[in-house]
């Protein structure tokens, strides 16, 4: 019975964290089409959310990886998995309400390290598939889309050198249509998956699903893909204040350069299982078409924040799961625990909404040129 | 030395080396081959108001093969993605 509690709270935030992913994580997938005013903000936002669902059935590899990848299989208990969402949650709120740009991906992953690491000690962690499959993909990445970018912006640059402007900008929104299209069904692939492989450890926790062998059930899917796809509908309208404002400004060219770059470097990672940050590839391909034309277009202090919230979230992280689930375990573990803080999170979350709706901006009003 | 040697061992370096050149080739390659549509698309446009019909018509092949490369590049890379 009381397992049965913990697991029903678990299956609930892995969905609330897939919510928050989405929106969090919005702006990354619309920002340069609507800077670019390629597509009006409405229509961006909504055909993002329409791919991050379809991108989620793609493929099931960074699944696996985070289900077999991170920790070892005896280790995984409800109350880890618990204490490991509730810290990438708390992270993802906290990083969002001080405005640094921070990897949902890497928050989990730390999340999941770090109540493993408190339940069970260091023996648990699975070191080298942690280097090959996650940090060291995650370390090279977003410098893999920053060389795409910048290589592909110059041979643009140069192929339609000689062009009229107009009509070059106009067919490059048109591309960018295309390559933002793919960029929100390479984000549904890559982060979706990253909330079944924690819905699965769960499952095999829980006892529904073989320890031996890793199967991601349909319904698992097709619920992290709609609430994923939710998330990313509703984000996008809060979201989209700060990318109007902050975006550096950018050509659609350079847009369509940073876009095609990321879809290419999450895609790839995808298929070979590696859980890359959405947010970390597409800050990489958006420095790399501006450094190209201009290396005074990128604002180099805000690059330097992505790095530092990189650097800083896996570890945060993995410090708040840590300290939550030996809160845990002093209120027991088995149901008061996991429930207190359950409680806890929603009072302070709500707290935060409510605080944040009575200071939010007016809407941004659409573009419609 | 030993250290190199086990960081070869730790680190997925076949799995890198093939995100390294899928991304080089998938994303340079398909904004490149856009870039080129743009360029013949403009070509064509230009020879066709000179009244030279046979190129605007090569360039406008071209185009048309460059925007379907940029397609099968896509829809290809995607059916291998659900593959694996």
């Amino acid at each position: 019975m009381s397992s049965d509690l913990v697991f029903a709270l678990v299956l609930v935030t892995a969905l609330a964290f897939d919510f928050t992913n989405g929106f969090h994580d919005t702006a990354n997938v619309v920002a340069t089409g609507i800077s670019t005013r390629a597509l009006p903000p409405r229509t961006a936002v909504g055909l993002a959310a329409l791919l991050n669902f379809v991108g989620a059935f793609i493929s099931l590899k960074v699944a696996t990886t985070i289900g077999t990848g991170i920790v070892s299989n005896q280790a995984v208990t409800l109350p880890v998995v618990f204490a490991g969402l509730i810290g990438a949650i708390v992270w993802n709120v906290a990083t969002w309400r001080l405005g640094l740009p921070s990897s949902s991906s890497h928050a989990l992953i730390g999340g999941l390290i770090g109540s493993a690491l408190a339940a069970s000690g260091t023996g648990v962690i699975q070191l080298d598939s942690l280097v090959s499959k996650i940090i060291v993909p995650g370390v090279l990445s977003p410098i893999l889309a920053f060389v795409v970018a910048s290589l592909g912006i110059l041979v643009a640059y140069r192929l339609v050198a000689k062009l009229r402007p107009g009509p070059v900008t106009k067919s490059f929104r048109v591309g960018q249509i295309f390559s933002g299209n793919l960029l929100a069904l390479a984000h549904g692939t890559g982060d979706a998956q990253k909330t079944m492989g924690i819905i699965t450890l769960a499952l095999i926790a829980h006892g529904n699903l073989p320890s031996q062998g890793f199967h991601v059930p349909f319904w698992v899917v097709a619920s992290s893909a709609t609430v994923i796809a939710l998330g990313t509908y509703s984000g996008g309208w809060r979201i989209i204040t700060t990318v109007g404002t902050r975006i550096i400004r950018m050509d659609s060219a350079q847009g369509f350069s940073a876009q095609g770059s990321g879809s290419a470097v999450i895609l790839a990672a995808s298929g070979l299982g590696f859980p890359l940050s959405t947010t970390h590839v597409i800050s990489g391909g958006v420095m790399g078409a501006g450094a190209a034309k201009r290396l005074s277009a990128v604002r180099w202090g805000v690059a330097g924040n992505i790095v530092i919230a990189w650097v800083l979230t896996l570890p945060a992280a993995a410090l708040v799961a840590g300290c939550l689930y030996l809160l845990m375990e002093l209120l027991g573990v088995s149901t008061v625990g996991p429930v207190v803080v359950a409680i806890v999170t929603l009072a302070l979350l709500a707290a935060l909404g409510m605080r944040h709706l009575r200071s939010a901006p007016p809407p941004v009003r659409e573009q419609t040129t | 030395m030993i250290g190199s040697v086990l960081a070869a061992s730790i680190v997925d370096v076949g799995g890198l080396l093939e995100l390294l050149w899928v991304s080089l080739a998938a994303g340079v390659g398909v904004i490149a081959v856009f870039s080129l549509s743009i360029l013949s698309w403009s070509l064509a446009n230009s020879r066709n108001s000179q009244g030279r019909a046979i190129a605007a018509v090569a360039y406008g092949a071209v185009c048309v093969i460059s925007l379907l490369v940029c397609a099968a590049a896509v829809v290809l890379g995607l059916i291998a993605l659900s593959q694996k």
